[in-house]
Parts: structure tokens; C-alpha cells; sequence
């Protein structure tokens, strides 16, 4: 067994015993699924996958898409959520839409940053006004002034519905982003996974090193989401009982 | 090599520091919400707020 698996085995052994510390029940499972994903995606992007023509700025690739992708599915999520508060007015609605735009602006934050980092030794420049660039920093934007909203209104309802509105308006962007290669004429890489005529024809290593990130990120998301969503339940409990002393 | 170990380093540290966050954030309001508890009528688990139109 070579030196680089027992070292991930143990990287892996550190981060389970946290976990089954740390966690309990569904959480723990989801947690420990995701590890397991997470650890062998990081063993694959540098051990299994190969560098392509681009060299090893190449393994930036199997993060910055795995982290495009989470911040889409995030965002998608928000806009759902943000209808259903609109139309049934339910906190939990409310608490779940804020939570997936908190992922989803740490992921989308991280696709900013990898992105120039693999930019600057292939294109040689940290950034451009590409319209795949521009119109991801706009989705960033939004969602950045989602969260602002949602600290900066102080009346609770009112800061729900402006919320859920900018939501359900901010995930035009989404598809814009996506198309926006098609669209304009880019300088960023088109679809490399799925194009109009099936899959890439990529080698197998390079899909075992995206497919196992691109779900150990989607678990990390779910996770993410989740113990978020039992932050807010207990937030809005804390201040219904202050609000209760209160009156 | 150093700007794939940079990016790395900041997606794990990123994702990490986020979970710690979402950690000390809970353990923070679970104090709280033993304050909260002693206050009045929290103890009346009907009224906890949730699932209520705001």
C-alpha cells in the first residue's frame, strides 16, 4: 500500500472521529458519507486524474466545478423555498431559503477565488471582464446583498419577504451564468462534462477524480444545509422567548 | 504546483472553516437557549414559534 493511501486513510480516520464526536443520528451518517467522498475525491484530483494540456493547473478544475455547481443547486433551492414562504408564509420556508443562500454564497465565494487561481497560469491574468466572469460575480452580488438584507432589516417579516423576493429574482441569473459561454463569445472553457451531444469524451480517471467531487460537495452542500437550518430553528426560538419575556 | 496547493488549501479551508462557524454559532445559542428557557412561557412547547405564519 503506498505511503499516500495511509496517509488520506489517516487524514480520514482523524476527520471521522471528529465527526462521530461531533454528530448523531442521520447527520452523523450524512457526515461521515460525505467525508469518505470528500477524501477520496482529493485522493483521485491528484493521484488518479491526469493533467491534460494544461499541466497541473488542470486539478484546480475538480473543485472550482464541483463548487460552481453546489452554489447553482444552492441557489436553486433559495428560489423554491422563496415561493413556497410567498405563498404560505411558513418560517421554516424562510429559514431554509436563508440557509441555502448562506452555502451557497461560501461556495459561490469559492468559485471566484479558485477560478482566478487557475486562470493565472493558463491565461495569464488573474481576471477579465468575460461575460462567464461578469455575470458570475453578479450572481455573487445578489446573493451577498440576499444575506444583507436579511441582517439589515430589522422587522422580521419584512425582512423574510424582501428576502424571499430578491430569491425568486435573483435565480434569473443561474441560467445566464450557465448559457452565457454559449451566448457570448468567452474566453472561459464551454461545458466539459455534458455537451449537446452527450457526454464528454473524457478519460475515465478524469471522471472518477469529477464525478466522486462533484458528489462530495453536493454531500458537504446537503450537510451544510442542514445542520444551518437547525441553527436558524433554534435562533428563531431564542428570540420568540425573549420576544414572549418581553411582552 | 503552489497556486493547485493554494486553491486547495483555501477550498478546505473555506468548507472547515464554515462548519466551525456553524459549530460555535449552535453551542453559542444553546446557552442561550438555556437562558431563554428559564424566561417565561417558554416552558410551553405550543408556543415555540415555529410553524407559524410570521
Amino acid at each position: 500500500m503506498s505511503t499516500y493511501v495511509l496517509l488520506f486513510t489517516a487524514i480520514f480516520a482523524v476527520l471521522a472521529r471528529f465527526i462521530w464526536r461531533q454528530e448523531k443520528g442521520a447527520d452523523r451518517l450524512l457526515a461521515l458519507v460525505g467525508a469518505v467522498f470528500l477524501v477520496f475525491a482529493i485522493y483521485a484530483d491528484f493521484f488518479i486524474a491526469p493533467t491534460a494540456r494544461q499541466g497541473e493547473a488542470q486539478r484546480i478544475f475538480y473543485v472550482h466545478v464541483p463548487s460552481a455547481w453546489v452554489a447553482f443547486f444552492a441557489f436553486f433551492w433559495v428560489f423554491v423555498f422563496s415561493i413556497r414562504y410567498l405563498i404560505w408564509r411558513r418560517d421554516i420556508d424562510d429559514i431554509r431559503a436563508h440557509s441555502c443562500a448562506e452555502v451557497g454564497v461560501v461556495f459561490c465565494t469559492l468559485v471566484l477565488v479558485t477560478g482566478p487561481i487557475w486562470a493565472r497560469p493558463v491565461w495569464g491574468v488573474w481576471w477579465t471582464w468575460d461575460a462567464r466572469l461578469t455575470t458570475s460575480l453578479i450572481l455573487w452580488m445578489i446573493y451577498v446583498g440576499y444575506l444583507m438584507i436579511r441582517i439589515y432589516v430589522e422587522e422580521r417579516e419584512q425582512s423574510a419577504r424582501f428576502g424571499a423576493v430578491l430569491g425568486v429574482l435573483g435565480f434569473v441569473d443561474v441560467p445566464i451564468v450557465h448559457m452565457s459561454v454559449k451566448w457570448w463569445r468567452t474566453l472561459h472553457p464551454g461545458p466539459v462534462i455534458i455537451r449537446s451531444g452527450g457526454m464528454a469524451d473524457l478519460p475515465l480517471a478524469m471522471h472518477v477524480a469529477l464525478w466522486s467531487s462533484l458528489v462530495a460537495f453536493t454531500l458537504v452542500f446537503v450537510y451544510f444545509a442542514k445542520r444551518r437550518v437547525a441553527l436558524g430553528l433554534l435562533e428563531n426560538r431564542v428570540n420568540f422567548a425573549y420576544t414572549a419575556s418581553e411582552r | 504546483m503552489a497556486y493547485v496547493t493554494a486553491a486547495y488549501i483555501i477550498v478546505l479551508g473555506a468548507m472547515g472553516f464554515y462548519w466551525w462557524t456553524l459549530i460555535i454559532r449552535v453551542n453559542r445559542l444553546g446557552g442561550e437557549t438555556f437562558l431563554a428557557g428559564r424566561l417565561e412561557n417558554f416552558g410551553d412547547s405550543r408556543d415555540s414559534g415555529l410553524g407559524k405564519k410570521s
